[in-house]
């Protein structure tokens, strides 16, 4: 460093050219001899006339000083001084400079790795127009439905409002198979109308996007990649528009790859919707809408668009569609409402950076101060021999602003490293793009600006409460023990705020931490253990009929159950711990015999169609009744499990088991379906427990209705596998793969999982938050211990004569631990109760992250003010203890 | 920069300076010598704030220095006014002459 500074240093003498310090001399020693000369004329003996001359001249240093201090690289120099001179005192005093580095390398790091995380993850914008980017829904306010899925005449309906919108669109997800390795492959893909890639202002970056004529039925059989499928499966070849790919048994011709991070719907394939517009039937209910709004039209302008829609549906087609009658058509922003999910622990988190990194600058306050008031007499002696003031404070600030980037720099090496370990704690589907996420260069401006910014503050007080005036008395008060009465209490409101901050951190940390356990020890109505799932879809190119899915499904369970790994196996349509809400097949139903209900009173179920073994291989309990056999199939009598909570809604006090109930509208459906059975009757055969079955565990469980897969095999092209086995995921998968492939050598299977991964990721949002914010209240009381021990140890150190004094006057030694163990203690009291109160006042926003743990637990509270008060007194013993062994003698001497 | 029994005020030793240069170059002793004769002694300027003036206003280019001989053939620097120097002395002079007049009538209006 100091070479570097000598460089520079000469760089500005040979930038000031002509006046170069050479020169200054030349200058000067020229003047002298002129001045000489002139006294020499004047009559002077030789020796007087140089002494009068260096007089005049008056001390060669100081001319050419202050010819410096005048030029125009003179603060650059000063600056290098007090950067030598910060870091020589740094360097003097190890342990300062550690606590104080160390203290802003935790808030800045922690600050810039959360910082990076919210914003490459969630804050980032995913598509250039994503405020005016909208999903249409029809929801139900009475009946509590929202329903995202719609049918061609809808889709219709909602394309001719020309007014709020600028584009209009329709979606439709769906897993696909490719065949482009020697193995079939499962993708996910989309089914996307001509307008849906275009409107979000995104153009693939080979070839184009969808035309109108191939967006018609039956029109030619396309395709567009993202640019990851392009890489993984066609290794980037320059060449592939055009080329020929068979996706679902069916070739289609490339006519686009995508640009890179394109990756909308979650599919890696697109193909054209082809969606007959001209459709009478509105109950075929299976594609998203989604909009981008028109250029100054707001969400509610275009709701009221949508308002006189869904008022015509009701008019006109309430008669055969009930679900019409109180339903309403609105918007909903797309990215707010993805991200809406982690919005309250995001919140929570960076209150908690935030309140940490008070913590930090009130510490590094609190160690400035202190310091600040040791160097008393230094400061009062260099304002006394002339320096300014303004030399000071530009000296005391650089010296503050050297810690703060020495500290601020390793914060960023911090985050470098948090970063990778804070994502290993998301689920990996959980944060969009999360491959993307890498330090921010303004998380790191941000966390740097607040670390300069607190070392400019510190590090000001101690320069502006110097007194040059009062030299005398500074020096005579015994330099290290004047205490400025600024730096005093300045320090004790510092400790009572980092006290009060680290009570709320434990505090809201301990209650979430209290929920995290109440949510994973929740019972989740079947036996997650030793459960293995997986996907399999069944296109209608190599499965045509109904008959073949079902036929399909007999074969490969009746393989599966001759595995010796497996204990069992079953299929569901429902996709266990991996759907969301949106995802599930919902449909009306009533109750056959009893009046028909209000049309926003109709009861609607979580439909799953499983096979008769689904039940005892999940282990869910069956409360009465039986469940399906293998013989029931379409040819049957119609069939029905309904759950707990379905049987105490519709029956209650009743026996459900013979019940009839008859099948209304589909109100969501993940599968494109005509086959929702409407009008169908189902005879109640059994109960079976609640169980969950939705990702989001915190969910309650709904009504949910079981009907046997047999009778619908159409609704089944896209199901799960459920297996107990005592064997590894990838064993049993491979064993599963090897049967399925032996059945049919084109068809995949996917998303193998075991049931705890599942349900670990599951709960990773809260996993996530619940990690970060015990690690930050772990810091946060760290750093608390930290300042109230740096505080009292100081104290202990200036006031060490006056503790001689009292010592040898007749003090006990227990009573100079009791002073000092008691002024730490109030200071932790008073935090305490601050710190309380603000956990009680703030009980409403911490709701919001808690589950089944109310935030006035008063158990977690005191537990939580025990501890501070604890680890406080352990922080005050070590530095009174060293007041306590003072030996008066040497302490009254010392001065 | 007080020197001798006036105090300067702030500004008037850069007018000083380019003035003393205004008809010929000089050295820096010349400069402080030919003030002094101007104001009949009752500035003299001592090198500790000459030198830093001369070498601000060359700095701001106002002044040119060069190495000449003096009058004794001795080895001196010379400083002359440059175009920017003379349009500034022109400026300042036409400042200080607005701020002496007023100085003036306010000293001289009775109170």
């Amino acid at each position: 460093m100091i070479p570097a500074l000598h460089r520079l240093r000469a760089l500005l003498r040979w930038r000031r050219g002509a006046n170069s310090e050479r020169d200054l001399d030349d200058e000067l020693r020229a003047h002298f001899e002129l001045l000489e000369a002139e006294h020499l004329a004047a009559g002077m003996e030789p020796e007087q006339a140089r002494r009068q001359a260096l007089i005049e001249l008056g001390g060669l240093a100081q001319v050419k000083e202050s010819v410096r201090a005048a030029g125009p690289g003179f603060w650059l120099e000063t600056l290098a001084q007090d950067l030598r001179f910060g870091a020589r005192l740094l360097r003097k005093s190890p342990g300062f400079a550690a606590a104080s580095i160390l203290t802003l390398a935790l808030g800045v790091g922690s600050m810039s790795t959360l910082l990076s995380i919210v914003y490459g993850g969630l804050w980032r914008p995913e598509v250039p127009n994503e405020r005016s980017w909208v999903a249409v829904i029809a929801s139900d306010p009475e009946r509590n439905l929202e329903s995202y899925r719609f049918s061609a005449a809808e889709v219709r309906d909602v394309l001719e409002q020309k007014r709020p919108f600028a584009a209009v669109g329709a979606v439709f997800g769906e897993p696909l198979t490719l065949h482009a390795a020697r193995y079939p492959e499962h993708v996910p893909g989309a089914r996307v109308s001509k307008d849906v890639i275009p409107m979000l202002g995104e153009q693939p970056m080979l070839g184009r996007s969808f035309s109108d004529d191939e967006d018609r039925p039956g029109g030619p059989r396309v395709a567009i990649l993202t640019a990851e499928l392009w890489e993984t499966a066609f290794a980037r070849d320059p060449q592939i528009l055009g080329k020929s790919i068979s996706i679902d048994g069916q070739d289609r011709t490339i006519i686009g790859v995508m640009p890179p991070r394109y990756g909308l719907w979650g599919a890696k394939v697109y193909l054209p919707l082809q969606l007959d517009l001209a459709s009478p039937d509105r109950g075929d209910r299976s594609v998203w809408i989604t909009a981008i709004l028109r250029e100054g039209v707001t969400e509610q302008e275009a709701d009221a668009s949508l308002a006189l829609v869904s008022q015509r549906w009701r008019e006109e087609h309430a008669a055969a569609y009930p679900e019409y009658a109180k339903q309403r058509l609105r918007t909903r922003n797309i990215m707010r409402w993805v991200r809406s999910g982690m919005t309250p622990a995001i919140h929570a988190l960076l209150g908690a950076v935030a309140l940490l990194l008070f913590i930090c600058s009130a510490n590094l306050s609190g160690l400035l101060l202190a310091r600040g008031s040791a160097r008393s007499r230094e400061l009062a002696v260099r304002l006394a021999l002339g320096a300014s003031r303004g030399r000071l404070v530009r000296q005391l600030l650089t010296e503050s602003v050297l810690l703060a980037v020495l500290g601020g720099g390793l914060g960023v090496l911090l985050s470098l490293a948090g970063i990778p370990i804070a994502l290993s704690l998301i689920p990996y589907d959980y944060v969009g793009g999360r491959q993307w996420i890498r330090l921010e260069p303004f998380a790191v401006a941000a966390a740097v600006a607040i670390s300069v910014l607190v070392g400019l503050a510190a590090g000001l007080a101690p320069a502006l409460s110097a007194r040059g005036d009062d030299l005398a008395g500074t020096i005579k008060q015994a330099g290290p023990r004047h205490r400025g009465m600024l730096g005093d209490s300045a320090r004790q409101v510092l400790i009572v705020c980092e006290v009060t901050i680290a009570v709320v951190l434990l505090a809201s940390a301990a209650l979430v931490l209290r929920s995290y356990r109440a949510l994973t020890s929740l019972d989740l109505g079947f036996r997650p253990e030793r459960l293995i799932t997986m996907a399999i879809d069944l296109p209608e190119a190599t499965h045509p009929s109904p008959k073949d899915v079902a036929a399909f499904h007999r074969a490969l369970l009746a393989r599966l159950k001759g595995l010796p790994a497996v204990d069992g196996a079953a299929i569901s349509t429902g996709r266990l711990m991996v759907d969301r809400v949106s995802d599930r097949t919902r449909q009306d139903f009533t109750v056959v015999g009893r009046a028909p209900p209000a049309a926003n009173a109709t009861p609607s179920a979580d439909v799953s169609l499983v096979t008769p073994d689904f039940f005892r291989v999940m282990g869910i309990p069956l409360l009465g009744g039986h469940t399906f056999s293998d013989a029931d199939d379409e040819s049957g009598t119609a069939f029905a499990v309904v759950n707990a909570t379905l049987a105490r809604e519709q029956w209650p006090g009743a026996d459900p088991i013979g019940q009839r109930i008859r099948l209304g509208n589909l109100t969501s459906s993940r599968a494109s379906t005509s086959l929702s059975q409407a009008g169908r009757e189902l005879i109640v055969i059994g109960v079976v427990a609640d169980s969950k079955q939705l990702r989001y565990v915190e969910v309650p469980v709904g009504p949910q209705l079981f009907l046997p897969i047999l009778q619908r095999p159409g609704l089944a092209r896209s199901v799960t596998l459920v297996l107990r086995s005592n064997a590894g995921p990838a064993r049993v998968a491979g064993e599963v793969r090897s049967a399925v492939l032996t059945l049919d050598p084109t068809q995949p299977i996917y998303a193998i999982s075991g049931m705890d991964t599942l349900i670990t990721d599951a709960f990773g949002p809260h996993r996530l938050t619940t990690a970060l914010l015990a690690f930050f209240a772990a810091l946060a009381l760290f750093l608390v211990v930290g300042g109230l021990y740096a505080m009292l140890a100081f104290e202990v150190v200036q006031r060490t004569p006056e503790i001689g004094l009292r010592l040898a006057i007749g003090a006990a030694p227990r009573d100079v631990l009791r002073l000092f163990v008691g002024r730490g203690l109030r200071l932790a009291l008073a935090g305490c109760a601050l710190g309380t109160l603000l956990v009680l006042a703030a009980a409403q926003l911490l709701q919001r992250l808690l589950y089944q743990v109310s935030p006035h637990d008063p158990g977690t509270l005191a537990a939580i003010l025990a501890l501070v008060l604890l680890v406080a007194v352990a922080a005050c013993v070590l530095p009174a203890r060293r007041a306590m062994r003072i030996d008066p003698m040497i302490a009254i001497r010392s001065d | 920069m007080p020197d001798s029994g006036l105090d300067l005020v702030p500004g008037t030793l850069e007018l000083l300076v380019l003035r003393a240069l205004a008809l010929r170059p000089l050295h820096g002793l010349g400069i402080s010598r030919r003030i002094e004769q101007a104001t009949a002694g009752t500035f003299s300027v001592k090198p500790g704030s000459l030198f830093p003036a001369l070498h601000r206003l060359e700095a701001e280019g106002y002044l040119k220095g060069a190495w000449g001989e003096s009058e004794n053939n001795r080895r001196a620097r010379f400083y002359r006014l440059t175009r920017a120097g003379e349009r500034r002395l022109e400026a300042e002079t036409r400042r200080w002459n607005r701020v002496a007049l007023a100085i003036g009538r306010a000293l001289a209006v009775e109170p």
